[in-house]
């Protein structure tokens, strides 16, 4: 996976995509990074193991480290994505002004509002100009991270305007994740077929309801691994694996290492 | 020489002034902060150990932390003055990065186009109200500006050498304000004759030396009516001025004010 690979030795990644992007990310992932990622024209959603949320010009989805996520084009989509690591922040800001320029990654979508959205785009433009300029660009990250986290304060978390169907589902299979063990037992808790639960899947998110159980209880054994002692076939069979062979296989799908080579690069202090 | 340390208790501290009858710091000072003195009206000559140079609107002065300077001229009209200290970038940026930001005080003046200089007043304006409305991501602001400031690299060569005797006399009078002092005084110090020297003053300051010498004395009547309780006979004795009704006079002349007014009205 190229984009791993890409991270693991870049401080940060500034891009404009008018088109298809070569590291679209269809599937799930997840990287240590922070990204931003800013809708210009088109359409698209983001999935989280949180929830989901669609993306419409002028809106901004700020994805945390280690967060497993995907994104999808409803249409094709002009956007600007901006990743950087934590350890390049710390080249040039400290701890305490770190905390209060990320304090917009406590949301997971803005909305730039229509008469900010040129000094937002110029902003961008700015820093994309300057991406080369490797001992200034700190300054065009802070920019941005500032101006993002005023937003941020200033507006309350939106709701994605309807609680669909969609999300009341997602937000059932977060809650039960570890005991769910059947498609039907999902669909029934919604009065719908198994067929309609899957082709709404299919249509909105771009993934099937098995993947998506497989990501929450994955993002669980992350959290697992790092917070508790258990042994790894305790950990998966607490997140509702049914053997950690089958846990370990799901996992490196995901995270493209092993559940042993994931917890040791944690305690690595990676 | 009389050295002043500013503003040192702040680790920051941004100033918006707009007068009427300008008036300078005139005594040789420097703080351990650093100095960025925006011109958005008016005029001032600030003069170093090495040299002077001559602001006019849309100008930036640097100053560097200890670094001793004196303003001269009461042309100032509207201006800003920024002042951060090395302890503020600390608590915000790593040494890397404060370093990058400082390196654009290796210049003294900086000389904006006037799209440089609209942005400017932008970015000034902003930082103003973000500062007094205690933004708690102020150095960001202030990182773009500087960071902003350092791509206008412009500096207005230093008046050329000829003007060394003239450099000398306003060291002169800028040490000996404060003693009974005539044109002749200020001319044989530097070997001149009266006349060349009043010349000298016409050509680069626009005025006689006697005019230039008062107003150096008013500037410092002020900080002393500012800072002190003295009555107004002391500050005319401290300033140089033989009597106080004199005194009075030329301060009503320079500043519009009276010196009792000016100090009821700063108060």
């Amino acid at each position: 996976m190229s984009i791993y690979a890409y991270m693991f030795d870049k401080d940060y990644i500034i891009r404009h995509n008018k088109h298809k992007s070569l590291l679209e990310m269809r599937h799930f992932h997840y990287h240590q990074a922070y990204e931003i990622l800013y809708i210009i024209n088109g359409k698209k959603t983001y999935i989280n193991t949180e929830g989901f949320y669609e993306l419409t010009p002028g809106t901004v989805a700020l994805i945390p480290p280690n967060m497993i996520h995907k994104t999808s084009d409803k249409e094709i989509c002009e956007k600007i994505t901006f990743y950087f690591t934590r350890n390049y922040l710390s080249h040039s800001f400290s701890t305490q002004a770190q905390e209060l320029l990320l304090r917009c990654f406590s949301k997971k979508t803005l909305k730039i509002d229509d008469d900010s959205i040129e000094y937002f785009n110029r902003l961008c433009t700015e820093a994309i100009a300057n991406s080369d300029n490797k001992s200034g660009f700190f300054v065009y990250t802070g920019k941005i991270l500032k101006y993002l986290t005023e937003i941020s304060l200033a507006q309350s978390e939106k709701n994605n305007g309807h609680e669909s169907k969609i999300t009341a589902i997602l937000k059932y299979i977060q809650n039960n994740s570890k005991h769910i063990t059947s498609i039907e037992e999902i669909s029934a808790a919604f009065n719908i077929t198994k067929f309609h639960l899957c082709r709404l899947f299919r249509e909105e998110l771009d993934t099937t309801v098995v993947q998506y159980l497989n990501v929450i209880k994955i993002q669980n054994l992350c959290n697992m691994l790092t917070d508790k002692k258990l042994s790894i076939a305790e950990c998966s069979k607490q997140c509702g694996f049914h053997s950690s062979e089958y846990a370990a296989r799901v996992f490196s799908r995901i995270m493209h290492m092993s559940p042993t080579e994931y917890r040791n690069a944690k305690q690595g202090g990676l | 020489m009389n050295k002043m340390q500013c503003r040192d208790s702040d680790e920051i501290s941004i100033e918006y002034k707009r007068i009427n009858n300008g008036i300078g710091m005139n005594s040789f000072h420097s703080h351990h902060s650093y100095e960025i003195l925006f011109i958005i009206n008016g005029s001032l000559i600030i003069l170093f150990n090495d040299g002077y140079y001559e602001l006019h609107a849309g100008d930036i002065a640097l100053f560097s932390p200890n670094e001793s300077h004196k303003s001269l001229g009461n042309n100032l009209r509207e201006w800003v003055c920024l002042n951060f200290s090395e302890e503020y970038l600390k608590q915000y940026f790593s040494a890397d990065a404060s370093k990058i930001l400082v390196s654009t005080f290796k210049n003294r003046i900086i000389h904006p186009n006037a799209n440089q200089f609209t942005d400017l007043c932008k970015m000034f304006h902003i930082l103003y109200n973000n500062y007094k409305n205690g933004d708690d991501m102020l150095f960001m602001d202030i990182s773009n500006l500087l960071m902003n400031i350092s791509r206008m690299n412009q500096p207005i060569p230093k008046k050329n050498p000829v003007n060394k005797k003239l450099l000398d006399m306003v060291h002169y009078i800028s040490e000996n304000y404060a003693y009974d002092i005539s044109i002749e005084n200020i001319a044989d110090n530097c070997h001149l004759s009266k006349a060349w020297t009043c010349s000298l003053f016409k050509n680069y300051f626009d005025t006689t030396p006697m005019k230039f010498l008062n107003n150096i004395r008013i500037l410092h009547a002020c900080d002393i009516l500012l800072t002190t309780d003295m009555n107004i006979t002391e500050v005319a004795m401290n300033c140089g001025f033989s009597s106080a009704s004199h005194f009075g006079r030329i301060f009503k002349l320079t500043t519009g004010q009276t010196p009792s007014e000016f100090r009821k009205s700063k108060k």
